[in-house]
Protein backbone atom coordinates (compact mmCIF):
# COMPACT_ATOMS: atom_id res chain seq x y z
CA UNK A 1 0.00 0.00 0.00
CA UNK A 2 2.51 2.18 0.42
CA UNK A 3 4.34 1.51 -2.31
CA UNK A 4 1.33 3.15 -4.32
CA UNK A 5 1.37 6.11 -2.06
CA UNK A 6 3.30 8.77 -4.56
CA UNK A 7 1.05 7.29 -7.46
CA UNK A 8 -1.97 8.51 -5.45
CA UNK A 9 -0.43 11.43 -4.56
CA UNK A 10 0.65 12.51 -8.30
CA UNK A 11 -2.65 10.84 -9.41
CA UNK A 12 -4.06 13.69 -6.80
CA UNK A 13 -2.25 16.52 -7.84
CA UNK A 14 -2.63 15.36 -11.73
CA UNK A 15 -6.72 16.05 -10.94
CA UNK A 16 -6.13 19.01 -8.76
CA UNK A 17 -4.45 20.34 -11.83
CA UNK A 18 -6.99 18.75 -14.58
CA UNK A 19 -9.70 20.85 -12.27
CA UNK A 20 -7.69 24.27 -12.28
CA UNK A 21 -7.08 23.90 -16.02
CA UNK A 22 -10.97 23.23 -16.36
CA UNK A 23 -11.72 26.52 -14.43
CA UNK A 24 -9.69 28.59 -16.67
CA UNK A 25 -10.77 27.62 -19.47
CA UNK A 26 -14.36 28.62 -18.15
CA UNK A 27 -13.42 31.74 -17.17
CA UNK A 28 -11.81 32.66 -20.52
CA UNK A 29 -14.90 31.27 -21.95
CA UNK A 30 -16.86 33.41 -20.44
CA UNK A 31 -14.60 36.64 -21.09
CA UNK A 32 -14.90 35.75 -24.85
CA UNK A 33 -18.74 35.44 -24.64
CA UNK A 34 -19.21 38.63 -22.79
CA UNK A 35 -20.77 36.70 -19.90
CA UNK A 36 -20.76 38.98 -16.55
CA UNK A 37 -23.40 37.74 -13.78
CA UNK A 38 -24.71 41.22 -13.17
CA UNK A 39 -25.93 41.61 -16.48
CA UNK A 40 -29.70 42.08 -17.05
CA UNK A 41 -32.06 39.60 -18.40
CA UNK A 42 -35.11 40.25 -20.29
CA UNK A 43 -37.75 37.92 -19.49
CA UNK A 44 -37.36 35.03 -21.86
CA UNK A 45 -33.86 34.73 -20.10
CA UNK A 46 -31.92 36.62 -23.00
CA UNK A 47 -29.18 39.16 -22.22
CA UNK A 48 -30.80 42.91 -22.77
CA UNK A 49 -29.71 46.49 -22.49
CA UNK A 50 -26.16 46.40 -23.30
CA UNK A 51 -24.66 46.67 -26.70
CA UNK A 52 -21.38 46.08 -29.50
CA UNK A 53 -21.84 47.25 -32.59
CA UNK A 54 -24.66 48.49 -34.12
CA UNK A 55 -27.63 46.55 -35.93
CA UNK A 56 -29.83 48.30 -38.38
CA UNK A 57 -33.77 47.07 -37.08
CA UNK A 58 -35.22 49.48 -39.81
CA UNK A 59 -33.83 51.61 -42.74
CA UNK A 60 -36.04 53.50 -44.58
CA UNK A 61 -34.69 54.53 -48.10
CA UNK A 62 -35.38 58.32 -49.80
CA UNK A 63 -34.84 56.56 -53.21
CA UNK A 64 -31.77 58.85 -53.69
CA UNK A 65 -28.54 56.64 -53.95
CA UNK A 66 -26.29 59.69 -53.06
CA UNK A 67 -28.50 60.51 -49.88
CA UNK A 68 -28.53 56.91 -49.21
CA UNK A 69 -25.11 56.10 -49.60
CA UNK A 70 -24.61 59.24 -47.08
CA UNK A 71 -26.82 58.11 -44.76
CA UNK A 72 -25.09 54.57 -44.62
CA UNK A 73 -21.67 56.16 -44.30
CA UNK A 74 -23.12 58.43 -40.96
CA UNK A 75 -24.28 55.06 -39.41
CA UNK A 76 -20.65 53.68 -39.78
CA UNK A 77 -19.25 56.49 -38.11
CA UNK A 78 -22.08 56.67 -35.62
CA UNK A 79 -21.23 52.56 -34.93
CA UNK A 80 -17.16 53.99 -34.55
CA UNK A 81 -18.21 56.70 -32.26
CA UNK A 82 -20.49 54.38 -29.67
CA UNK A 83 -17.38 50.78 -30.24
CA UNK A 84 -15.16 53.70 -29.17
CA UNK A 85 -17.36 55.42 -26.15
CA UNK A 86 -17.13 54.23 -22.36
CA UNK A 87 -20.09 52.24 -21.73
CA UNK A 88 -23.13 53.77 -20.19
CA UNK A 89 -27.24 54.98 -20.80
CA UNK A 90 -29.69 57.99 -20.37
CA UNK A 91 -28.41 61.51 -20.73
CA UNK A 92 -24.69 61.59 -20.35
CA UNK A 93 -24.36 58.92 -22.06
CA UNK A 94 -26.71 60.67 -25.12
CA UNK A 95 -24.44 63.63 -24.74
CA UNK A 96 -21.23 62.16 -24.62
CA UNK A 97 -22.28 59.59 -28.22
CA UNK A 98 -23.30 63.30 -29.31
CA UNK A 99 -20.30 65.55 -28.76
CA UNK A 100 -17.89 62.37 -30.03
CA UNK A 101 -19.81 62.05 -33.10
CA UNK A 102 -19.98 65.96 -34.49
CA UNK A 103 -16.22 66.00 -33.43
CA UNK A 104 -15.43 62.92 -35.37
CA UNK A 105 -17.78 63.91 -38.54
CA UNK A 106 -16.32 67.53 -38.07
CA UNK A 107 -12.64 65.42 -38.32
CA UNK A 108 -13.57 63.13 -41.41
CA UNK A 109 -14.48 66.49 -43.86
CA UNK A 110 -17.11 63.97 -45.77
CA UNK A 111 -17.52 64.96 -49.06
CA UNK A 112 -20.62 67.20 -49.37
CA UNK A 113 -21.08 67.42 -45.54
CA UNK A 114 -18.19 69.15 -44.50
CA UNK A 115 -16.65 70.59 -41.62
CA UNK A 116 -19.56 73.41 -41.83
CA UNK A 117 -22.37 71.06 -42.67
CA UNK A 118 -21.86 69.72 -39.25
CA UNK A 119 -24.19 71.25 -36.23
CA UNK A 120 -24.90 74.57 -38.70
CA UNK A 121 -26.83 77.27 -37.13
CA UNK A 122 -29.39 78.99 -39.47
CA UNK A 123 -31.96 82.05 -39.28
CA UNK A 124 -35.00 82.04 -42.34
CA UNK A 125 -32.57 79.67 -44.52
CA UNK A 126 -28.85 82.01 -44.12
CA UNK A 127 -25.91 80.43 -42.13
CA UNK A 128 -25.66 82.30 -39.22
CA UNK A 129 -22.86 82.08 -35.67
CA UNK A 130 -23.51 79.36 -33.69
CA UNK A 131 -25.12 80.51 -30.55
CA UNK A 132 -27.19 83.65 -32.83
CA UNK A 133 -30.51 84.18 -30.91
CA UNK A 134 -33.24 83.07 -32.59
CA UNK A 135 -31.25 80.40 -34.79
CA UNK A 136 -31.86 76.74 -35.66
CA UNK A 137 -29.47 74.24 -36.02
CA UNK A 138 -29.56 71.06 -37.90
CA UNK A 139 -27.07 68.25 -36.78
CA UNK A 140 -25.88 67.60 -40.23
CA UNK A 141 -26.79 68.50 -43.87
CA UNK A 142 -25.57 67.44 -47.56
CA UNK A 143 -25.14 69.82 -50.28
CA UNK A 144 -25.21 69.48 -53.72
CA UNK A 145 -21.35 71.02 -53.75
CA UNK A 146 -18.40 72.41 -52.24
CA UNK A 147 -19.68 75.45 -50.94
CA UNK A 148 -22.37 76.87 -48.54
CA UNK A 149 -24.25 78.22 -51.63
CA UNK A 150 -24.93 75.03 -52.82
CA UNK A 151 -28.07 73.58 -52.58
CA UNK A 152 -29.31 71.46 -49.11
CA UNK A 153 -30.25 68.04 -50.73
CA UNK A 154 -30.67 66.40 -46.99
CA UNK A 155 -30.59 67.19 -43.68
CA UNK A 156 -29.82 64.57 -40.61
CA UNK A 157 -30.90 64.42 -37.37
CA UNK A 158 -29.32 62.20 -34.67
CA UNK A 159 -31.07 60.90 -31.45
CA UNK A 160 -30.10 59.02 -28.58
CA UNK A 161 -33.63 58.01 -28.15
CA UNK A 162 -36.89 56.53 -30.25
CA UNK A 163 -39.09 58.87 -30.41
CA UNK A 164 -39.41 60.69 -33.67
CA UNK A 165 -39.19 64.34 -34.49
CA UNK A 166 -42.58 66.19 -34.16
CA UNK A 167 -43.82 67.59 -37.08
CA UNK A 168 -43.35 71.22 -36.05
CA UNK A 169 -39.78 70.39 -35.04
CA UNK A 170 -39.63 68.91 -38.91
CA UNK A 171 -41.10 71.88 -40.13
CA UNK A 172 -38.59 74.34 -38.06
CA UNK A 173 -35.85 72.86 -39.05
CA UNK A 174 -36.63 72.98 -42.89
CA UNK A 175 -37.79 76.62 -42.20
CA UNK A 176 -34.34 77.36 -40.78
CA UNK A 177 -32.31 75.66 -43.68
CA UNK A 178 -34.49 77.58 -46.00
CA UNK A 179 -35.61 74.13 -47.71
CA UNK A 180 -39.00 72.84 -49.10
CA UNK A 181 -40.39 69.37 -48.26
CA UNK A 182 -38.55 67.82 -51.38
CA UNK A 183 -35.43 67.91 -48.95
CA UNK A 184 -36.11 64.98 -46.74
CA UNK A 185 -35.44 65.08 -42.73
CA UNK A 186 -33.56 61.57 -41.95
CA UNK A 187 -33.47 60.57 -38.55
CA UNK A 188 -31.36 58.46 -36.93
CA UNK A 189 -31.98 56.58 -33.78
CA UNK A 190 -29.57 55.28 -31.41
CA UNK A 191 -31.75 53.63 -29.22
CA UNK A 192 -29.16 51.57 -27.17
CA UNK A 193 -25.74 51.89 -25.72
CA UNK A 194 -22.59 49.38 -25.18
CA UNK A 195 -22.31 47.93 -21.76
CA UNK A 196 -18.92 45.85 -21.81
CA UNK A 197 -16.94 47.03 -24.56
CA UNK A 198 -14.11 44.77 -25.97
CA UNK A 199 -15.68 41.92 -24.09
CA UNK A 200 -18.61 41.25 -26.14
CA UNK A 201 -20.62 42.12 -29.88
CA UNK A 202 -24.05 43.12 -28.97
CA UNK A 203 -26.65 44.96 -30.32
CA UNK A 204 -27.66 48.62 -30.58
CA UNK A 205 -30.72 49.09 -32.46
CA UNK A 206 -30.85 51.86 -35.06
CA UNK A 207 -34.16 52.62 -37.29
CA UNK A 208 -34.16 55.73 -39.90
CA UNK A 209 -37.09 57.48 -40.19
CA UNK A 210 -37.24 59.68 -43.87
CA UNK A 211 -40.43 62.30 -42.62
CA UNK B 1 -26.93 65.29 -32.19
CA UNK B 2 -29.33 67.01 -30.96
CA UNK B 3 -31.09 65.92 -27.40
CA UNK B 4 -34.83 67.41 -26.23
CA UNK B 5 -35.92 67.85 -22.96
CA UNK B 6 -39.26 69.82 -21.55
CA UNK B 7 -40.33 71.35 -18.84
CA UNK B 8 -44.49 71.28 -18.27
CA UNK B 9 -45.64 74.59 -16.56
CA UNK B 10 -49.10 75.32 -15.00
CA UNK B 11 -48.33 78.87 -16.42
CA UNK B 12 -45.35 80.64 -18.37
CA UNK B 13 -42.67 82.71 -16.91
CA UNK B 14 -43.29 86.30 -16.69
CA UNK B 15 -39.53 86.76 -18.46
CA UNK B 16 -36.04 86.47 -19.06
CA UNK B 17 -35.29 88.21 -16.33
CA UNK B 18 -37.94 85.67 -13.69
CA UNK B 19 -35.85 83.06 -15.00
CA UNK B 20 -32.86 84.82 -14.61
CA UNK B 21 -34.67 84.96 -10.75
CA UNK B 22 -34.89 81.30 -10.37
CA UNK B 23 -31.39 80.43 -12.13
CA UNK B 24 -29.89 83.10 -9.40
CA UNK B 25 -32.25 81.45 -6.22
CA UNK B 26 -30.81 77.90 -6.84
CA UNK B 27 -27.31 79.14 -7.17
CA UNK B 28 -26.81 77.81 -10.86
CA UNK B 29 -23.94 79.63 -12.98
CA UNK B 30 -25.86 80.68 -15.55
CA UNK B 31 -26.61 84.26 -17.19
CA UNK B 32 -29.29 84.00 -19.72
CA UNK B 33 -28.51 86.42 -22.46
CA UNK B 34 -31.82 86.42 -24.95
CA UNK B 35 -34.05 89.43 -24.60
CA UNK B 36 -37.02 87.79 -24.90
CA UNK B 37 -38.28 84.20 -24.69
CA UNK B 38 -40.84 82.21 -25.54
CA UNK B 39 -43.43 82.59 -27.11
CA UNK B 40 -42.12 85.87 -27.84
CA UNK B 41 -39.39 84.07 -29.07
CA UNK B 42 -38.28 80.66 -30.43
CA UNK B 43 -35.03 78.81 -31.88
CA UNK B 44 -31.44 79.80 -29.82
CA UNK B 45 -31.93 81.14 -26.71
CA UNK B 46 -28.49 82.66 -25.68
CA UNK B 47 -26.71 82.33 -22.31
CA UNK B 48 -23.20 82.08 -20.76
CA UNK B 49 -22.18 79.92 -18.53
CA UNK B 50 -18.50 80.97 -17.04
CA UNK B 51 -18.22 83.49 -19.66
CA UNK B 52 -18.67 81.00 -22.56
CA UNK B 53 -21.85 80.05 -24.62
CA UNK B 54 -24.19 77.65 -23.49
CA UNK B 55 -27.53 78.44 -25.02
CA UNK B 56 -30.31 75.93 -25.97
CA UNK B 57 -32.88 76.27 -28.67
CA UNK B 58 -36.13 76.95 -26.90
CA UNK B 59 -39.91 77.12 -28.19
CA UNK B 60 -43.31 76.95 -26.50
CA UNK B 61 -45.22 74.23 -28.08
CA UNK B 62 -48.73 72.49 -27.09
CA UNK B 63 -49.60 70.32 -24.61
CA UNK B 64 -51.22 68.28 -27.21
CA UNK B 65 -48.47 67.79 -29.59
CA UNK B 66 -46.16 66.32 -26.41
CA UNK B 67 -48.76 63.65 -25.64
CA UNK B 68 -48.70 62.45 -29.22
CA UNK B 69 -45.28 62.17 -29.52
CA UNK B 70 -44.85 60.57 -26.22
CA UNK B 71 -47.99 58.63 -25.72
CA UNK B 72 -46.95 56.21 -23.36
CA UNK B 73 -46.22 59.07 -20.94
CA UNK B 74 -48.74 59.75 -17.88
CA UNK B 75 -47.83 63.38 -17.63
CA UNK B 76 -50.16 63.58 -14.38
CA UNK B 77 -52.66 66.23 -15.76
CA UNK B 78 -52.99 68.38 -18.67
CA UNK B 79 -50.25 71.42 -18.77
CA UNK B 80 -50.82 74.91 -20.44
CA UNK B 81 -47.71 75.67 -21.24
CA UNK B 82 -45.27 73.49 -21.98
CA UNK B 83 -41.39 74.98 -22.78
CA UNK B 84 -39.74 72.53 -25.30
CA UNK B 85 -35.66 72.12 -25.49
CA UNK B 86 -33.07 71.07 -27.95
CA UNK B 87 -29.35 71.42 -27.10
CA UNK B 88 -26.16 69.19 -28.76
CA UNK B 89 -23.08 70.60 -27.41
CA UNK B 90 -21.97 69.52 -23.54
CA UNK B 91 -22.51 73.12 -22.89
CA UNK B 92 -25.73 73.62 -24.57
CA UNK B 93 -26.74 70.34 -22.69
CA UNK B 94 -25.84 71.77 -18.89
CA UNK B 95 -27.29 75.33 -20.18
CA UNK B 96 -30.59 73.50 -21.00
CA UNK B 97 -31.01 71.58 -17.31
CA UNK B 98 -29.95 74.76 -15.51
CA UNK B 99 -32.56 76.50 -17.03
CA UNK B 100 -35.17 74.01 -17.22
CA UNK B 101 -34.92 73.13 -13.76
CA UNK B 102 -35.10 76.54 -12.44
CA UNK B 103 -38.39 76.55 -14.87
CA UNK B 104 -40.11 74.20 -13.34
CA UNK B 105 -38.98 75.60 -9.48
CA UNK B 106 -40.31 78.93 -10.24
CA UNK B 107 -44.25 77.57 -11.21
CA UNK B 108 -43.74 73.99 -9.78
CA UNK B 109 -43.97 72.55 -13.23
CA UNK B 110 -42.22 69.51 -14.09
CA UNK B 111 -39.24 67.96 -16.10
CA UNK B 112 -39.62 65.84 -18.53
CA UNK B 113 -36.25 63.91 -19.57
CA UNK B 114 -37.40 61.93 -22.71
CA UNK B 115 -33.52 60.29 -22.98
CA UNK B 116 -34.08 58.66 -19.47
CA UNK B 117 -37.53 58.81 -19.25
CA UNK B 118 -37.57 60.48 -16.19
CA UNK B 119 -40.80 63.05 -14.97
CA UNK B 120 -39.57 64.62 -12.26
CA UNK B 121 -41.27 67.32 -9.90
CA UNK B 122 -39.84 70.10 -9.26
CA UNK B 123 -37.72 69.23 -6.32
CA UNK B 124 -36.43 66.16 -8.09
CA UNK B 125 -36.02 68.26 -10.90
CA UNK B 126 -33.25 70.09 -8.59
CA UNK B 127 -31.63 66.74 -7.29
CA UNK B 128 -31.41 65.34 -11.07
CA UNK B 129 -29.74 69.01 -11.97
CA UNK B 130 -27.13 68.83 -9.14
CA UNK B 131 -26.16 65.37 -10.13
CA UNK B 132 -26.23 65.41 -13.53
CA UNK B 133 -24.62 69.03 -13.62
CA UNK B 134 -21.24 68.44 -12.11
CA UNK B 135 -21.00 64.80 -14.23
CA UNK B 136 -21.77 67.13 -17.39
CA UNK B 137 -18.86 69.31 -16.71
CA UNK B 138 -16.81 66.42 -15.69
CA UNK B 139 -17.08 64.86 -18.92
CA UNK B 140 -16.80 68.74 -20.60
CA UNK B 141 -13.27 68.91 -19.09
CA UNK B 142 -12.59 64.91 -20.59
CA UNK B 143 -13.95 65.88 -24.33
CA UNK B 144 -12.97 69.56 -24.28
CA UNK B 145 -15.78 72.34 -24.22
CA UNK B 146 -16.44 72.10 -28.14
CA UNK B 147 -16.84 74.47 -30.53
CA UNK B 148 -18.21 77.90 -29.33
Amino acid sequence: MRAHEPDVILAYSLAQLRLSLAFVALELLDIRAGFRPDQPRGCDGRWCGEGGSLTVVRKDRTGDPRIDAKTDELLDVLNEVVESTEPGEGFLYGTRIHARLAARLRELDLPGIGRHGVEQSFVAGDIVRHGLSGSIRTDVLLRDGRTSAAPIRAIWDIKTGETGLSPRRIRALRAGAGVDDSVPIIEIHLLRGISVKGRVSVTVAIGVVVA
Amino acid sequence: MSMEAYALCPRPLAGVSDWQTGLDALGFDLQLRGTAIPPASSGHLPALRRGRASGFECALIPFPELKDTYPETDFAGSWPCVYAFWFGTIAESIGAVMAITACVKLVDGLAFYPEEGRLLTADQAVRYARETVPAAEELERQLGPGPD
